[in-house]
């Protein structure tokens, strides 16, 4: 079965462990941007969806209140998209 | 690039209400669909009131203006609006736990849309439900009998108190000091509201733990923090559908109203039934008990006779 010691996995798309995050918080992230820059965590395909929540429970949990910590900050794409597919947006043909 | 007086984003019972309810007082109004589920019967619910509806798009961009980019079949097409209505519901709640990461720990809802959509099982047929939400409890237990699965283990772990062994145990599903082999363990620890879209257009947004995490703020009329924006039905709180229906009307209405389409009392009356029916919608509310919950997972237990 599973070990004490395996990691668990807070933030799967870059597979940062609840315990980095926690380590984070330790180093002084006040905010769900800040642990973002400092693991990673939340920059992969899902955006967040998934870990941004329990980031902000963690920084919660450590004495931030919730109002503070804020939703990471979000920018298109919130959906994957493929390159060729921006590019058919852009309105001067690539050179 | 298609220009019309309102988008509305998602077409879940919020979506489709805040579209009918804009059309009805003459805004050139599209609706747009994630999905393909229902579009025939949402095409002939929106036909009478001549809302445009695009379905199978998926909205990946937003900005001011406003524009919104989405990837359809087609490609990618662009949408230029007035004013936009965030409908886009909620996604369901999950944790990470020990084991979280193995193959066969799953959302509830995944699984459910194996089950009934595609019609197929990952892997084995033996399913521990965890979690403590009755209804995505009660709808999963049902469908994994139609489909010949076995329901092992029933956990009430509540992600809140969420003990890292606790959910352990419940993953490899020990109940009662026994292990039970399971093939699959699907999460229903509810929902909570999805603000990406919201958070794109850099809506304002506070915590509250009864409306289900992150929400927009939103005035009176349900606008937001950016003007032109209104967020209506689950992405601005876990609630009902007839909550949602009925912020959706608002929305529609209020959106519609502020292009200068005369609507009437239709906001003002949509506004105070919101405020009477549903008080905390807007405002900060108290922690609901939710005793529904317990009774339903209890009835489940009573009726597999464990």
């Amino acid at each position: 079965m599973n070990s004490e010691h395996e990691p668990v996995l807070t933030c799967r798309c870059y597979e940062v462990a609840r315990s980095d995050i926690e380590a984070a918080i330790e180093r002084g992230a006040a905010t769900v941007n800040d642990v973002k820059r400092m693991t990673r965590a939340a920059m992969g395909i899902c955006q967040g969806i998934y870990c941004v929540p329990e980031i902000a429970e963690l920084l919660a949990r450590a004495g931030q209140p919730h109002d503070s910590v804020a939703p990471m900050t979000a920018r298109p794409p919130a959906r994957l998209v493929s390159l060729a597919e921006l590019e058919s947006l852009s309105p001067e043909p690539a050179p | 690039m298609r220009s019309f007086d309102i988008a509305v984003v998602g077409a879940g019972p919020a979506g489709v209400a805040a579209a009918a309810s804009a059309a009805r007082l003459d805004a050139t109004v599209v609706l747009i669909s994630e999905t393909t589920d229902e579009t025939g019967q949402l095409r002939s619910e929106l036909s009478s009131t001549g809302a445009g509806f695009m379905a199978g798009a998926q909205v990946w961009g937003a900005w001011p203006g406003y524009e919104l980019a989405m990837h359809t079949a087609a490609g990618a097409q662009l949408v230029r609006a007035s004013r936009v209505i965030v409908a886009t519901g909620s996604t369901a709640i999950t944790r990470s736990f020990l084991g979280s990461d193995l193959p066969g720990v799953m959302t509830g809802e995944g699984l459910l849309r194996m089950l009934k959509v595609h019609g197929v099982w990952p892997g084995g047929k033996r399913v521990a439900i965890v979690g403590d939400d009755a209804e995505a409890i009660e709808q999963l237990d049902l469908a994994i009998d139609e489909a010949g699965g076995e329901l092992v283990a029933l956990i009430d772990a509540n992600p809140v108190a969420r003990s890292t062994n606790g959910v352990l145990t419940a993953i490899g599903s020990r109940v009662d000091g026994e292990w039970t082999e399971t093939d699959i363990a699907a999460l229903c620890w509810g929902r909570r509201p999805d603000i990406a879209l919201a958070l794109m257009l850099e809506c304002g947004t506070r915590y509250s733990g009864s409306l289900g995490g992150f929400v927009p703020v939103r005035s009176q009329t349900l606008e937001s923090t950016r003007e032109g924006v209104y967020l209506c039905g689950d992405c601005a709180g876990i609630g009902s559908v007839e909550v949602a229906r009925l912020e959706g009307a608002l929305a529609g209405a209020a959106a519609s109203e502020s292009l200068g389409h005369a609507s009437g009392q239709q906001v003002a009356t949509l506004q105070k039934r919101l405020h009477a029916e549903h008080p905390g919608r807007i405002l900060a509310v108290h922690e609901d008990e939710m005793p529904w919950r317990q009774h339903a997972i209890e009835s489940v237990r009573a009726r597999r006779g464990s």
